[in-house]
This record gives C-alpha cells, sequence and structure tokens, in this order.
C-alpha cells in the first residue's frame, strides 16, 4: 500500500516532469523565434538589395548545403531512433546521432572557407548576415552534439527525451533555412 | 517498436531522403523561376512537417503545440514565396 511519502515523492516526480517539458518546449520556442526572426531579416535584405543577393548566392555552395541536409536528416533519425528504444540500447543511436551531427559542422567549415576565398565578403552586410545566421545554427549544432555525447554517456529516458527534442528543432531550423538561404 | 511501426519509421527517413535531393535538384535547376521556387518551398515543407509529426512523435497528438509546430515553417516559408514573388514582379 502506497503511504503518503509515497504520494507526496510521485506528485513531486511528475512536476518535475512537467516542470522540465514545459522548460524544454521554452526553450525550443525561444530558438524557433530567434531563427525566425533572423530568417526574416535576411529575406527582407534580399528584397532591398536584390544586387548585393545574386551576388550572395554567387558564392554560395548548395550543393555542399544538401549533403548538410542529408546529414542532419539521418542525424534526427537517429536521435528519433533512441527515443523510440526507451530504456533500452540508446548509446549507439545518441552517438551516431552526434556523428552525424559534427560531420556537418565539419562540413558547414569546408564551405565557409570556400566561401571567404571566393571572396563572399564582396556582398556585405548581406553576407554579415549570412554567417550570422548560419554560424549561430552552426554553434546550436556544435553544442547539441556535444549534450548527444553527454547523454550517449550517462543515459536516462528524461534526458535522450530532451535533448532529441532539441535536435529536432535545430534539424528543422535547418530544412527551413536551407531554400529560404541557399535555393530560392 | 513493433515491424509496422519500425517500417513507418524507415519510410519516414526514406521520405526525407528523397525530399532533400529532390527539393536541391530542383533548387539547382530553377533558375530562379517562380514555379520551381514554389516546389522547392512546398517541398521544404513536407520536410519539415515529417520531422515534426515523426521524428517529434506529435502525428497522434491533437494539441496547440502541434499546430503551433506546424505553423513555423509555413509562415516562414510562405514568406519566402511572397519575396520570390516580389522579386519576379517587382523587382
Amino acid at each position: 500500500m502506497a503511504t503518503i511519502d509515497d504520494m507526496d515523492i510521485a506528485a513531486g516526480s511528475a512536476e518535475s516532469g512537467e516542470a522540465d517539458s514545459l522548460l524544454l518546449w521554452i526553450l525550443v520556442w525561444s530558438e524557433l523565434a530567434a531563427f525566425g526572426a533572423l530568417l526574416i531579416a535576411f529575406m527582407v535584405m534580399t528584397v532591398v538589395d536584390i544586387e548585393r543577393a545574386a551576388l550572395l548566392r554567387s558564392h554560395l555552395h548548395p550543393g555542399l548545403a544538401a549533403l548538410n541536409t542529408v546529414l542532419l536528416v539521418m542525424s534526427g533519425w537517429q536521435a528519433a531512433l533512441a527515443v523510440r528504444r526507451g530504456d533500452g540500447a540508446v548509446r549507439g543511436p545518441l552517438l551516431l546521432a552526434a556523428l552525424f551531427g559534427l560531420l556537418f559542422a565539419t562540413v558547414k567549415l569546408v564551405e565557409y572557407g570556400v566561401e571567404i576565398r571566393s571572396g563572399i565578403a564582396a556582398a556585405g552586410g548581406l553576407s554579415e548576415l549570412y554567417f550570422l545566421i548560419t554560424g549561430f545554427h552552426l554553434l546550436h549544432v556544435v553544442f547539441g552534439a556535444g549534450v548527444l555525447l553527454l547523454v550517449a554517456w550517462r543515459p536516462s529516458r528524461a534526458n535522450v527525451v530532451m535533448i532529441a527534442t532539441l535536435w529536432h528543432a535545430i534539424d528543422l531550423v535547418w530544412l527551413v533555412m536551407f531554400p529560404i538561404v541557399y535555393l530560392t | 517498436m513493433t515491424r509496422q511501426a519500425r517500417e513507418q519509421f524507415i519510410a519516414t527517413l526514406a521520405m526525407l531522403l528523397t525530399l532533400a535531393a529532390g527539393g536541391a535538384l530542383v533548387g539547382g535547376l530553377s533558375g530562379g523561376l517562380l514555379v520551381p521556387v514554389a516546389a522547392v518551398l512546398v517541398m521544404a515543407f513536407a520536410k519539415g512537417r515529417l520531422v515534426i509529426l515523426d521524428f517529434m512523435e506529435l502525428r497522434t497528438s491533437r494539441g496547440i503545440l502541434r499546430s503551433a509546430l506546424l505553423a513555423w515553417p509555413a509562415a516562414l516559408l510562405s514568406l519566402a514565396l511572397v519575396r520570390a514573388l516580389a522579386v519576379t514582379f517587382i523587382g
């Protein structure tokens, strides 16, 4: 029979879970709001200065960005797999998710190198905004990959769900950012 | 995970990868034309929708969270379409 102490612990645990979930979604929405504002600013600037927008586009490499889309989709798939496995073998999928994330970062840095050498700075403020948006996202990927590695080291159900949800939000941001910055 | 769930999960990945490759291909060959640009944006929304519904496991959810999450890519990609229209017809 459950004692009052047991019920207090269960109620406290449920409240803690709800608080964790609320904090997680506040974090996710703050990310989506920040990236939304940055992407709207980018779109406005490309309409205001069409010539520089065309110049910026001529320096970008959609092929490398498409490769990064595939890497991030694979990474998100592995993170989702870790959540579906529950308390089972989650280390493998989490490590693979982190690995794909770090590969994304490597490809992005290579892309930056090529773009800087080709003279993307000629696009002025628009190139700065491009580096701000994609660099901010890159920092999220690197940070997220680090947290994925930490959770893989000491996995708990709550932490796996939390980082996977955050990882999917980072994935979602890239899926929207890719056509806006590179393709349209 | 049941066999059916596993198969659906793999199908989601296959669709995401197909849309990613298709979007990049159409975007690369669009030449700034409006119809391919619109197709790229629709494919981007389809990818985001799959991530929200299947990776975030919100397919069976009917709450405001799911609608709000789906509205985020829809709003930004609609703005991108408006931008493409503005550039085509005005700029």
